[in-house]
Parts: structure tokens; sequence; C-alpha cells
């Protein structure tokens, strides 16, 4: 008998513009991206009966049913760990529509972190704090460890010192991914790509880890999806792509923004933990992958997960990158719109937008081929496959 | 002693669980929670200890020396509370097991080598709380 959790589809996608003002509320741009995602589908707003987001996210989900006019809604789910947390949406998506505890599922994320706050600032209000329940705010505010940016710095540095590489050495990853960003229309660095020299001549963040061109760019937007069986999707008028398989896996004292406190914070358990999963499920494994959307809030992100999927060996992802591994005729692209760093800091569901779009034949930086793809966002992945 | 110069640090978040953290440094001392059933350590601070369900976790003095595991120095954005970029560090404690977040003060990034002893000693916020940082061991600190 088949895995019903291997029976699900991504049915249909939408977003917004990105930009760094939406010009309007959060609400809007939620339901904007909603809205977009059914017209995808060939979907109602009424056949929605699940809803599954991440915390960080400001939408209420009663305000979300009310502007949209959802019925009956069965499932709602808001899952911790913020954007690591994001493949983790679609796992519990499909575990709603394997279970039948719902049969039509849309994951949102839209926010406007650039315009209406600032997300990556320094953050000194932590009883106020959107996300005070982390503890960083406790551990960190008092020392300067404010913002995650300097939290991902941090943990990254003894990587730096125990394999030998430097900032320039993590610079590799951006110049690739702005170049797919300046081929992509939808990218925020649309036509605007850099060089190796100037990563180096970026201000430093966090002096000797990241420079700004290491970061994402906090960015107004929105995107949906709705998740629904593969036999309905089939049925449906958007080119669906089946989750041929999707894990998530917090560990015991991994925490979001500062996981330092395991005896090796060099091994991502979360992800390594997601890896073994959800290649077990699919069946597959890293060489079967034709592109890699790996959550890239911060250039360190990217290195740990492509040696947690194995992709590469400990301390060889930056050569790896470094290769030209991660061109769109190498052997693993990656980050294909430009990632989070170059087309937009959605909190990684533009990553799984990409992934329906290189699997549909449509992206604008296209894999030859592409039959399968994986999204990773730390505590949680997908393998999406052509079907 | 560090020195009495003006303090503008931000106050840490107060919590019932975490409180006393800071009240032990008030006094002088670095304090980590100590399981009274199985004796482990734990940090982060948690109302239960995870490996034995003891609900009694009591503050114990730490000796106060160290190593560093990681440091960052932090210049943009500008962390609020600081004059200059802070150096940040993440110092692993000789007593085993147990991880912070704190300062490295009096010491440039380049002066700080990975695993460099380091002790404690205790600064104040604009407030008027303390708070644990740490100085390189070779530059006599504590003294």
């Amino acid at each position: 008998m088949s895995n019903p959790m291997t029976e699900c589809a991504i049915a249909g996608i939408g977003q917004t513009e990105f930009s760094t003002n939406s010009g309007r509320s959060e609400l809007r741009v939620a339901c904007d991206a909603i809205l977009a995602a059914l017209d995808d589908a060939g979907l109602e707003a009424k056949d929605i009966d699940g809803i599954v987001t991440y915390t960080i996210d400001n939408n209420d989900e009663v305000s979300l049913l009310r502007a949209l006019g959802i019925q009956d809604l069965k499932y709602s789910v808001r899952l911790p760990m913020g954007g690591g947390g994001s493949a983790m949406t679609l796992h519990h998506a499909c575990a709603a529509v394997a279970s039948g505890a719902a049969n039509t599922v849309v994951i949102w994320r839209a926010m406007n972190e650039r315009s209406e706050y600032r997300f990556g600032q320094p953050n000194s209000t932590p009883s106020g704090s959107r996300i005070s329940d982390m503890t960083y705010t406790i551990w960190g505010i008092p020392y300067g460890l404010q913002f995650p940016g300097a939290c991902s710095a941090l943990g990254f540095q003894r990587y730096m010192h125990k394999y030998g590489v430097t900032n320039a050495d993590l610079g590799h990853i951006v110049v690739q991914q702005r170049a797919y960003a300046a081929t992509n229309p939808l990218a925020r660095f649309y036509e605007r790509p850099i060089t190796l020299d100037d990563h180096q001549n970026s201000k430093w963040i966090a002096d000797p880890v990241l420079r700004l061109f290491d970061c994402c760019q906090e960015s107004d937007g929105g995107v949906a999806l709705l998740v629904t069986s593969r036999e309905r999707a089939r049925d449906l008028k958007g080119e669906h792509v089946r989750i041929l398989g999707s894990a998530a896996s917090i560990p015991y004292n991994v925490e979001p923004l500062t996981p330092y406190y395991t005896d090796d914070p060099m091994i991502m358990q979360q992800t390594v933990n997601a890896a073994q999963r959800v290649f077990e499920a699919a069946g597959v494994g890293p060489k079967d992958i034709d592109v890699a959307l790996l959550y890239d809030a911060f250039t360190p992100e990217v290195v740990h997960q492509l040696e947690a999927y194995g992709f590469c060996g400990d301390g060889e992802a930056l050569d790896f990158v470094k290769s030209g591994a991660c061109a769109i005729d190498g052997e693993l692209p990656l980050n294909t719109n430009g990632g989070l760093i170059g087309e937009a800091y959605i909190h990684g569901l533009n990553l799984v937008t990409e992934g329906v779009r290189q699997l549909r034949g449509v992206a604008s930086n296209q894999r030859k081929d592409a039959e399968l793809v994986l999204f990773s966002s730390g505590n949680g992945a997908v393998i999406l496959a052509k079907d | 002693m560090g020195e009495q110069r003006q303090s503008k640090r931000l106050d840490p978040m107060s919590t019932r669980n975490t409180d006393w953290f800071w009240e032990e440094a008030a006094e002088g001392r670095l304090s980590i929670q100590r399981c009274t059933g199985c004796g482990h350590l734990h940090h982060p601070p948690r109302p239960v200890c995870p490996d034995c369900h003891c609900l009694e976790l009591a503050p114990t003095q730490m000796s106060g020396r160290g190593t560093v595991y990681s440091r960052i120095q932090v210049h943009y954005p500008a962390p609020i509370g600081f004059d200059e970029a802070p150096v940040i560090a993440l110092i692993d404690l000789e007593e085993g097991g147990v991880r912070l977040i704190s300062n490295i003060v009096d010491a440039t990034l380049d002066e700080i080598e990975t695993d460099a002893p380091v002790v404690v000693d205790f600064e104040k916020t604009a407030k008027g709380k303390s708070l644990p940082v740490f100085r390189l061991a070779e530059k006599g600190a504590g003294a």
C-alpha cells in the first residue's frame, strides 16, 4: 500500500510583488497572495478547509478567514521556529490531507517587514517583541546579540576556524545567487549582479563572518501555496507538482537563532534528521536532486545544509560552490531564483514557488529537464517531483 | 573589577525562570542551574530538569573560568547599548556542558584566539543590573 503522505501535491502557487514598500496592509498582502494561488489552481476560497503558517507572521488566522470568505475551517496550524519552519508547513499540510483532516490546505507568509518595521534591525524591546519566545532575547540582547544576522555569525565563526575558511569563501555563494537574481524579473536584485570584489567591499555586519551581501534584505511581500491530494490536483486547472517526500525535525536543545547549546553546534541535528527522513520518504538520494533550494537568510545556512544533505562532505561546501557545481548546468543548481538573498526574504516560501516553476519548466533560470527539487529550511524539507 | 565607566547597556529581559541569574551576578557570582536530583547543569535555565524531571534546580556558583568557543565583532546595524562595536562570544565553562553568550571586554578581535582561556568579570547595565562578561586570562583578568 502506498504511503498517503507521498500522495499529495502543490496544486497552485501565488505571490505578490516583492518590494521595500507594499503600500498596503499585511492582511491585504496575504489575501493577494492567496487569491493568486487560488486562481493558479482553479480553486475558490470556499474550497479552503485548512490553513498552515509559522511563527512571526502577524496575520491572524480568523482575520484571514473573514477577509477571504472561507466558510468552515477544519484544520489550522501555526508552526514554531520562524523561517526554519517554512518547509515544515508542507509536511503538516500533507499530514492534514493524507489523514482526511482537510482537503485543501493553504500555506501563507505575508509581511511588510521592511516598510512597517525593520525585521533585521537590533531588537531592544524584548517584552514587546514579535519573537520574544526565543531565548536570544533574554541571553543575547544585553550583550549586543540583537538581530538574526549576528546570531548566525556567532555560531559559524567556529566552522570557519575548524575548516580554515574565510568570509571571502562565502562570497562565492552570493555571486552565484546574485547572478541568478539578475536574470529573474521577480527578484529584488533583478539586473543587479555582483562580483567577488563587490562582496568583499560590502560593509561588515559581524567581523570576521558576515558582510552586508551575505545577508538577505528585509522585504515586503507575500507567498501562498495550495496543497491537496495528487488525485484531486490532476483534475484542477493548475499544473501541479507532487510532494514526493516531506519531513520535520526539532531536536532536543535546538532553538531558533541561537542553536548553540548542543555538544557540537557544527552538526545541525535538525537538518541531518530532516535530510535522512525526506530522502527515505521520497525513496531518492542526494545524487537524484536536480535543483536544491536551501534556506539562505545568511550564507552560513547554505553551507550547513549542503553538508547535512550529503551534497558534499563536512567542511567541503565552500569548495563545492567554488567549483561551479551550483551553476544552472552544474552538478547541483542552487537557489536558482537568487534565493532569499537575491530574490526576496519571504521567509522561505518563495523558494517553494521557484521549485514549482522549475518543475513546470517556466523558471527564469531553468534547469533543463528538472524532475526532482529539494527545498530545505533547516527544520524541515520537501522533495517536489514532476507528476 | 571592571572599569566603572558610564554604561549604556540594556537590561536583560525579566522572566520568572531567569531573574535569579542576574541576581547572582549582582552578588558577584556566575551561577548556573544545577539539578539537585541528578546533578546535571542546565543552561539556558528551565523550570524542570529535562533529564530527571526534578523540580529543585539550584543556582550553583561556577569557577568563572572558561574558553572561547567562537567570537565575532558586531558592527552594523550598531547594537544598542554600546559606544564601540562589541565583541560577542560563546564561552564554554570549565565545569563542562555549559555554553554562554557573553562579551569579551578589553580585547580586540584579533587578540582573541579560539579556545583561549577567559575568566569572568561583571559589568553594569545603564540601570544598574549586573552582567557576567569575560576577559582574556592572559591579560591578568580579575586582578
